[in-house]
């Protein structure tokens, strides 16, 4: 898994934030269990193929002596797939989307698309980004993680 | 293993709503998915540089197929038939695949005994590609469906009763067995981890995710349809329950009951004379005896008529004077002449010495009598 790091300071101000971001994969599969009810879980993937539901967690921490703000993270959604709905996810974050290549963010109810000339609703499978922009700052030390799923076309 | 977790969430779909299999063409194997997240932040209002990270997959090979049966429904045929079988192969994999075809004859009654010659494969129809069919093998291209036909002659009847009986059903199983371009077989990847640095971006895997079906219940790369035929047949029995025409024969006179043979009723006995033998006496198989030979076959299907009957007898050294043949089907005589295959046949072309009748048809469930008379010599 690649992993970037970036170590930044600040001039002239001699305090720095030292944010990390690693993205980790899962399959997403349903399981059976015994009672006859099903439950989604994350799972390492042995194999990937048309259809298959895919997990992205993504984590990001302050490593550095400063508080790091206005922390926004976007997403495209990756070729040859499909957000799944309602799958976004991410603790103190404002979630929204984007139906137009990311110049446009927006909550669902927000988002239209043009189908035939005609303006509609855009759904899930229409979304091309996700973007988090999390409600308070990241401390010193302090750590977080948003996460979506998507399906393979 | 977590592949069979997701082999019975494919199984599941249909009730689970979990639309993985829904996607029956999709990204084509070998295709890399890349997921880029960017994080913009700021530390004491100056934007810092944006972050960036990025993970990346390969898409795997599923191998996933359906093979359905076109050949019509209630199809019926009969020894000597030639039948054509039609199937549809859909490769609803991502990848371009090469199947290897068989039949299977998997009759459970006596056609069990009809042995499959050489089929023919003929493509019939193919849609978005160009493959062609070499013998029992094809290439299927990713979103091909391909239609072939597999065509045999069944035996004739070559005994009585024949080892293909009216009322049976024969069963063929068409196979298709997803193979390498090579022709060998597929080891399906099942413990490879994606997630796993060094294979996250490695070779595509093969998956097995071929429809599951009551005929193919298992995910193997294999597809298996079934193709049943009624056969319908004539089948001849003596009206006893035994195989094949019944003859019987009967004294009807002899030169002592009585030394006239003219006044032959079909089936009757004659009146001895007074002068030569006492009323109550019964003719015997003595020299110069009348005797009347009945041959009875009965068509025991219910379906099918039996065409073209050719009976032949003939008379031992010790008779002669072949007579008075009768020929009738279901109690209608049977005279004059009929067309079969435009050949024109005589009914009854007897002689003296032989018998030889020709029936054109004893329609299912009837019943065909045949008498003659000759002389004890």
């Amino acid at each position: 898994m690649k992993k970037l790091t970036a170590l930044l300071f600040l001039v002239p101000s001699l305090s720095f934030a030292q944010v990390e971001l690693t993205t980790k994969m899962f399959e997403v599969i349903e399981v059976q269990k015994d009672n006859g009810k099903s439950r989604i879980e994350w799972v390492n993937a042995d194999n990937i193929i048309p259809g298959d539901k895919v997990g992205y967690r993504i984590s990001f921490k302050n490593n550095g002596t400063e508080p790091a703000d206005n922390i926004v993270l976007n997403n495209p959604v990756p070729e040859n797939t499909l957000y799944v709905a309602d799958s976004a996810r991410g603790a103190n974050t404002k979630i929204e989307y984007s139906v137009n290549a990311g110049n446009d963010f927006g909550q669902p109810n927000e988002l239209f698309i043009e189908k035939d000339g005609k303006k509609m609703p855009a759904n899930a499978k229409d979304y091309t980004h996700v973007r988090w922009t999390l409600t308070k700052a990241l401390a010193s030390g302090e750590s977080g993680s948003v996460q979506y799923v998507v399906q393979v076309k | 293993m977590k592949l069979n977790n997701k082999l019975m969430a494919l199984a599941a779909t249909a009730t689970l709503g979990f639309s993985s299999h829904t996607m029956a063409l999709g990204t084509v194997a070998g295709t890399d998915i890349t997921n880029a997240v960017t994080l913009d932040f700021k530390v004491s209002g100056a934007t810092q540089v944006q972050l960036t990270d990025d993970t990346t997959f390969r898409v795997d090979n599923k191998i996933d197929m359906t093979l359905a049966n076109n050949t019509p429904a209630a199809n019926t045929t009969a020894p000597g038939a030639t039948e054509t079988y039609t199937f549809r192969l859909v490769n609803e994999g991502n990848k371009e695949q090469r199947f290897k075809l068989a039949l299977e004859n998997t009759s459970a009654s006596t056609s069990t005994n009809i042995t499959i010659p050489t089929v023919t494969y003929a493509i019939t129809t193919q849609h978005n590609g160009t493959s062609t069919l070499a013998t029992d093998e094809i290439t299927v291209p990713v979103d091909g469906d391909v239609s072939f036909t597999a065509q045999f002659t069944f035996p004739t009847q070559t005994t009585a009763p024949a080892n293909i009986a009216d009322g049976d059903t024969f069963n063929i199983l068409a196979t298709a067995t997803a193979i390498e371009s090579d022709g060998t077989a597929i080891t399906a990847d099942v413990a490879t981890d994606k997630n796993d640095a060094a294979n996250i971006d490695g070779a595509e895997l093969n998956v097995f995710a071929e429809d599951a079906t009551t005929d193919s219940p298992i995910y193997n790369g294999v597809i298996t349809v079934l193709a049943s035929t009624d056969i319908a047949t004539a089948s001849l029995e003596d009206g006893s329950g035994a195989g094949g025409p019944g003859i019987t024969v009967k004294v009807l006179n002899d030169p002592i009951c009585n030394d006239d043979n003219t006044g032959y009723v079909v089936g009757t006995v004659y009146t001895c004379s007074a002068t030569n033998a006492p009323a109550t006496y019964t003719p015997k198989a003595i020299p110069g005896a009348l005797v009347e030979y009945t041959i009875t076959t009965v068509n025991v299907s219910t379906t099918t008529d039996a065409d073209h009957l050719v009976y032949a007898h003939t008379l031992p050294a010790t008779e002669s004077t072949l007579a008075n043949v009768a020929v009738t089907v279901d109690g209608t005589a049977q005279t004059g002449t009929y067309v079969y295959d435009t050949v024109t046949y005589n009914v009854n072309n007897s002689s003296a010495t032989a018998l030889q009748v020709n029936i054109e048809t004893l329609p299912a469930t009837e019943t065909a009598v045949i008498t003659f008379t000759a002389i004890v010599q």
